[in-house]
């Protein structure tokens, strides 16, 4: 028991393989479905829109596209005539399914994971697929300059346990706060660094710094293992560990971020470290700095007009994604709401107005996009053969003012169906608490800074 | 002469330290009672002879000792005492701390601060004249696994009787526990259910590395860096090794993966307590083969009041078949009319909501009944657990163990949870759990079938030593219990 146990701390590569070994073990168990959808308009987003188009779907892939196919035995026939059918919509930013969103008692906590408190419960998973939406990247809050680890999670509505959630083969993400939240968090609520945004550089630089001394520490400790029986690891820090792992571009950065400034500051301490990969989030003045963002090869993931909620969200547009993608930004539109991820087809359809956006590119800002910026693009976001079964199909086009969802499928399953639909579709009740015709609701429904009064911020200081 | 005689006493008198009594004896003859020696094991006219706090003879002729206590016992019914497999019993609940300064630096705080006392060990918070002793006594139970109030790590657990002089006379097996929860610390890291998670393995990872530097200095220290003790890393050695036990405690479906998935990923020795609404999860039970212990707390109704039901309320659409009345098939149910609820049920406009209550009132009432039937559920799908009285009232432990049994949990497997599955887990099998000779004396007298709704508890026998609930008077008006 301690000489396997101890062979398994020296090398902390063998411990993220076990955790990979056990992540797909669960992948195993995955319900994949089969279905014909027939006479379909399908918009691929990726290879124009196919008009009365079948796909065929076997074991949760899409296995054919064309016209006049037929069904194997057994397969389910969907007549989606006059509808069209769109891939998964993928909403890159968002709160839900997840029992905590921020563990702001920290600047630093790369090391908390919201893929350990993944919550398949949530009623809120299921409202999203009303809205055509099959997978969301779960992110940790705004809190903290290095947050922790979000988890790209498919909406198999249905299923209770957690490991059924995410999806396998996903890259590790990470999320950074820059600006207004972690100054007010942490400088204002906790009276530590940082309280300004050249701490927030400062934070990550050090972080990033010592991370590189762990990394170099482990390495020697390696070196002289070959030779050395006697020679003791370094004590082991999982914080450091994933911070090392984001140098290394193992996992990758989504940056909370407003003001064209201090996107730019982060640009510059990646490039003194060697981080090549970044996708910000919010981004409302990213239209001033679009042609760096290209240049330096950073995603974008922006609302489509919500602003001025914050004084560093004053100087926003609406035409903020329009003019992202113009100049070569592989940009998303997300929700981080658990209301407008019921509707982020009509957001992304903002852009048409606001920018003349195409309806490919429109499509695209919520399918292909945000599937390249976490690096699923090989697996979802378009319509193509081989690719997941992750479709949503409407009874108009989704950019029209008159679409609503009809079926949501996820990996082959129907996992929404309007025909099917009752009131109560809730997997868990509570047993105890009264049944109320009416309640309270205040404040809306941002769960970015959930967690944080945690800190007495509203009593303190 | 009369002084001569007051002044002696024989040396055993400390038993009692309230009342100034010198005991008499401590051999009792139970006669003619019901024994059940073990789940499915009865036998149905015996006495049972206690002596020096172990069970000396059971049978339907044996032969009195000279100096026995008899007590007629025709009428009653013996079991093994039970035995609670978690419980926090005999240590005072601490203090919430007031006003609690502020951390200077909230992400990296003292371990103590945080919750985060593994070496604590909870020996040395017992107090025999707390009174959840004695409340779990008169329950019948005679022994419990015991560990500190806390956060995420509030220390070590013991096993304990459940009476005793003084907190050394308690402890029948100390440091036999780790126990951790859900529960993050106020304020400081590690606050949330998440952070609580990688605390727990970043203390396990680097508690590996510390016992190497121990294990590797004291082979040979030349040249080796001092190793530093640190309390928290170093209580984790023995669970390393994989000698002693995490009992994790969670309160709903999600914990119980959580804990199952830390155990996956650091491979230590878990057992599984609490388990509410483990009903979901019943296939990741079976998988991980893991001991278990079932919270004996069970979801109780809300409190609004009710409005008369015999009104039909308007309900929409599809109309479910008019619910049966009282009827012969009733006594499978504590009550008639199963809650009528329509899962497709839509709410077409504000004058349904009434209908939309009642029908979420009934499904709530359905969950409820889930709760109630979670550990037959558990035994149907052949798993095998103990009770925790962790999350429970003790004055509700006998009325939720009885609704267990109405809701389809059999009574051995309900005795079996009470005695001999918990003394198997905590390795006690040799002494306690069943009535046969040569055991620890510890038994529950009780008036008539234990799991029956009028059954009440005449005497616990501790350790061979001899209690009494306090029984209620026939005026209905119930007393606590006065000599215990």
């Amino acid at each position: 028991m301690k000489t396997g146990f101890h062979s398994l701390l020296l090398s902390p590569a063998l411990l993220l393989l076990a955790s990979t070994f056990a992540v797909s073990v669960q992948a195993q168990e995955v319900e994949r479905g089969d279905v014909l959808i027939q006479h379909a308009t399908v918009l691929t987003v990726t290879n124009g829109t196919l008009n009365d188009t079948d796909i065929l779907v076997q074991d949760g892939k899409i296995a054919r596209i064309g016209q006049g196919l037929r069904a194997p035995n057994g397969v389910e026939t969907l007549d989606a005539t006059g509808m069209y059918v769109m891939p998964g919509i993928i909403d890159a930013h968002s709160h839900i399914a997840i029992s905590n969103v921020n563990e702001s008692t920290s600047p630093v906590t790369a090391h908390v994971s919201v893929g350990d408190v993944l919550d398949p419960y949530d009623i809120a998973l299921y409202r999203a697929l009303a809205g055509g939406v099959t997978i969301s990247h779960v992110m940790h809050g705004s809190a903290n300059v290095i947050g922790g680890q979000n988890e790209t999670i498919k909406h198999r509505y249905g299923v209770k346990d957690p490991a059924l959630l995410p999806m396998d083969g996903a890259p590790r993400t990470i999320k950074f706060a820059l600006g207004e939240n972690p100054t007010r968090v942490h400088g204002r609520g906790s009276n530590i660094v940082p309280a300004s945004r050249m701490g927030v550089e400062f934070v990550i630089r050090q972080a990033f710094s010592e991370a590189q001394r762990y990394q170099e520490a482990w390495d020697r400790y390696e070196a002289r293992r070959q030779n050395d029986a006697r020679a003791i690891p370094p004590e082991y820090n999982e914080r450091l560990e994933v911070i090392a792992a984001i140098l290394k571009g193992e996992i990758l950065i989504n940056c909370h971020s407003y003001r064209a400034d201090e996107i730019l500051m982060l640009l510059d301490v990646l490039r003194d470290f060697g981080v090549e990969r970044i996708t910000f989030q919010h981004v409302n003045e990213g239209f001033k700095i679009a042609p760096e963002l290209a240049a330096f090869g950073a995603g974008a993931s922006v609302f489509a007009d919500w602003w001025a909620y914050k004084f560093e969200v004053y100087y926003s547009t609406a035409y903020n994604a329009a003019i992202l993608t113009r100049n070569g930004v592989v940009t998303s539109i997300n929700s981080d709401s658990q209301e407008l991820d019921r509707h982020l087809y009509h957001e992304a359809a903002k852009t048409q107005k606001y920018g003349d956006l195409s309806d490919d590119e429109a499509l695209a800002l919520i399918t292909i996009n945000p599937a390249r910026q976490l690096g699923i693009a090989d697996r979802v976001g378009s319509i193509e053969m081989g690719k997941d079964a992750d479709l949503a199909i409407f009874n108009a086009h989704p950019l029209s003012v008159y679409a609503v969802a009809q079926k949501t499928i996820v990996d082959g399953v129907v996992r929404f169906d309007v025909q099917a639909d009752p009131d109560d579709m809730r997997l868990e009740v509570d047993p105890e608490t009264p049944v109320e015709t009416a309640f309270l609701w205040e404040g809306h429904d941002d769960r970015c800074m959930e967690g944080t009064d945690l800190l007495g911020f509203f009593t303190g200081q | 002469m009369l002084l001569t005689v007051l002044m002696w006493m024989p040396s055993g008198a400390q038993a009692q330290l309230s009342e100034d009594v010198p005991q008499v004896t401590r051999t009792y003859a139970l006669e003619h009672a019901r024994v059940v020696q073990a789940p499915g094991r009865v036998l149905e006219r015996a006495t049972v002879i206690v002596r020096d706090g172990l069970i000396a003879a059971i049978g339907p002729n044996v032969s009195i000792p000279f100096d026995a206590e008899r007590i007629a016992a025709d009428s009653l019914v013996i079991y093994a005492g039970f035995i609670d497999g978690l419980s926090h019993a005999g240590i005072p609940e601490p203090e919430q701390p007031r006003n609690q300064p502020r951390p200077d630096d909230p992400g990296n705080p003292p371990d103590e601060e945080a919750g985060i006392q593994p070496e604590r060990d909870v020996r040395t918070l017992l107090d025999p004249k707390e009174k959840s002793l004695a409340t779990l006594r008169n329950a019948g139970f005679t022994v419990a696994h015991v560990v500190p109030y806390g956060q995420m790590l509030p220390g070590t657990g013991a096993v304990i009787l459940l009476a005793g002089d003084d907190p050394k006379a308690l402890v029948l097996k100390g440091d036999a526990s780790l126990f951790a929860q859900f529960t993050g610390a106020r304020r400081m890291y590690p606050a949330t259910d998440m952070a609580v998670m990688s605390k727990l393995r970043q203390l396990y990872r680097e508690a590996g590395r510390r016992q190497l530097m121990e294990t590797r200095y004291a082979e040979d220290p030349t040249g080796l860096e001092r190793p530093e003790y640190d309390p928290a890393h170093y209580a984790l050695f023995p669970v390393l090794d994989g000698e002693k036990p995490v009992y994790f405690h969670t309160e709903n479906a999600l914990d119980l993966h959580r804990a199952l998935d830390l155990r996956q990923r650091l491979g230590f020795p878990l057992v599984l307590t609490g388990l509410s609404q483990s009903f979901d999860a019943v296939d990741a039970l079976k998988q991980a083969d893991v001991p278990l212990l079932l919270t004996l707390d069970l979801p109780e109704a809300p409190q609004t009041p009710r409005e008369g039901q015999d009104d039909a309320a308007e309900t929409d659409s599809t109309e479910t078949p008019p619910t049966m009345g009282p009827t012969d098939e009733a006594e499978e149910l504590p009550q008639a009319q199963p809650p009528d609820y329509n899962p497709d049920l839509r709410t077409r406009s504000f004058e349904d909501a009434e209908a939309e209550k009642k029908n979420l009132e009934a499904r709530q009432e359905m969950t409820r009944e889930q709760y109630f039937a979670s550990a037959a559920t558990l035994h149907d799908a052949g798993l095998r657990f103990g009770f925790t009285t962790l999350d429970a009232k003790p004055e509700d432990v006998m009325k939720n163990l009885r609704k267990m049994v109405e809701h389809g949990l059999p009574e051995d497997a309900a005795l079996a949870a009470l005695t001999t599955t918990p003394a198997e887990i905590l390795g006690l099998s040799a002494s306690l759990g069943t009535v046969e000779p040569g055991k620890m004396a510890n038994l529950v007298v009780a008036s008539g079938p234990i799991f029956e709704e009028d059954t009440k508890v005449r005497y616990v026998f501790i350790d061979g030593q001899k209690y009494e609930p306090a029984s209620a008077p026939a005026t209905g008006r119930r007393r606590p219990a006065t000599r215990n």
